[in-house]
């Protein structure tokens, strides 16, 4: 993609009158297009783990699509390339905190997430515990286990405060995601990104596979995601300790 | 086989987390993906939320856990203050919005000084009969 394409792009992208069908549009091509970016700053061969570092590489670039200053005279791959950069080195130290977890676990992570992945694209849903314990041979007991330390020991990673603008200025949802902040003030605690996220599961009714699709982050980390939200929205207003 | 799972512990917010674990194993074991296992412990959450707001002092809540092939339904109940039920959707918008969102036929009514929620967990399209009028 050229420099000055990027830069059009989100320039319409926070263009009053673009209408929600063509933000995600305009959200998709910029991650597509930046796809080579988001694999310079990859440098490992295990192919779970380069993905879920791609997985996180794209959040920093939905970042950097949210708060490149159009007026600033830098070019999107070079402020885009920081944000990237910035999220993937918080996974892996992340990554690094949580070698405490047990190796069994984190290897019945692995090939959940793997099960997960080639089912979702094989079912077009998410899959079942059972159909997840088929495909990888592992019980269920030890999937909910795993789900469960995965929730437990990722809730931090992907927490980075961001900054995803609403996408759309015109789309049925917007009216009652107004009227949401307007009854839940607890919100403004919330980053735009997470807002937005909360906005297209609870108001929107948008699943967690659509809004992987919009956003582009993984399936699984979106449910990671609304749930990180939720539990911190309401530590923070002291409902959960 | 439709087992049923119920506890009782105390309405406060530390034993939240166990709910989830608790709804999560439900789910599973009604064959729900793993999207609805996360909305069951979403709904969990924000309804015990619900329920330890307007509990009495020391109260304990109810939980039972219906299993159903691909259905879960869910029901609890608290000792409650009130005396009249509450407008909750204007009350606590956003439990309540994000409850109506993750889950299908929720229902909270006033019985014998009990508040009682209900609801359930399932795909749309397979159960869209049961929804309510």
């Amino acid at each position: 993609m050229k420099a000055d394409q990027a830069h059009d792009l989100i320039e319409e992208l926070r263009a009053h009158e673009t209408s929600a069908l063509r933000s995600e549009e305009i959200h998709e091509q910029i991650i597509r297009e930046h796809q080579g970016l988001v694999r310079h700053f990859i440098h490992v061969h295990d192919p779970d783990l380069r993905e879920e570092l791609i997985q996180m590489g794209n959040i920093g670039l939905m970042h950097a699509i949210a708060k490149f200053d159009l007026d600033r005279d830098t070019a999107f791959s070079t402020y885009a390339g920081t944000h990237i950069r910035g999220e993937i080195s918080h996974f892996l130290r992340d990554q690094q905190r949580a070698i405490r977890v047990p190796r069994n676990l984190q290897d019945n992570v692995r090939k959940i997430n793997t099960a997960i992945e080639s089912l979702t694209n094989l079912l077009e849903r998410s899959p079942t515990v059972r159909e997840i314990s088929d495909a990888s041979g592992l019980d269920s007991g030890s999937i909910l286990e795993a789900l469960e330390s995965v929730h437990v020991n990722e809730m931090t990673t992907l927490s980075e405060p961001g900054s995803w603008e609403w996408a759309s200025t015109d789309d049925h949802g917007l009216e009652s995601t107004e009227a949401w902040l307007t009854v839940a003030p607890a919100l403004e605690l919330l980053s735009e990104s997470d807002r937005r996220i909360l906005g297209m599961r609870f108001v929107q009714g948008l699943n967690q596979t659509e809004i992987a699709q919009i956003t582009g982050i993984h399936q699984v980390a979106v449910g990671r995601k609304i749930t990180q939200i939720l539990t911190d929205l309401r530590r923070d207003t002291g409902e959960l300790s | 086989m439709n087992p049923t799972i119920e506890l009782r512990m105390p309405a406060t917010p530390e034993f939240v987390s166990l709910l989830r674990t608790i709804s999560g194993a439900a789910a599973a074991r009604s064959d729900l993906t793993i999207d609805l296992l996360d909305d069951s412990k979403i709904a969990c959450s924000e309804a015990a939320i619900l329920l330890i707001n307007n509990a009495g002092a020391d109260a304990d809540f109810s939980w039972s856990w219906a299993c159903h092939e691909g259905r879960l339904d869910i029901r609890a109940s608290v000792p409650t203050h009130l005396t009249e039920l509450p407008d909750f959707s204007s009350m606590d918008g956003f439990t309540w919005i994000v409850l109506s969102a993750v889950s299908k036929n929720l229902m909270v009514e006033l019985v014998g000084g009990f508040l009682v929620i209900e609801f359930s967990i399932f795909e749309l399209g397979i159960f869209d009969s049961m929804t309510e009028p």
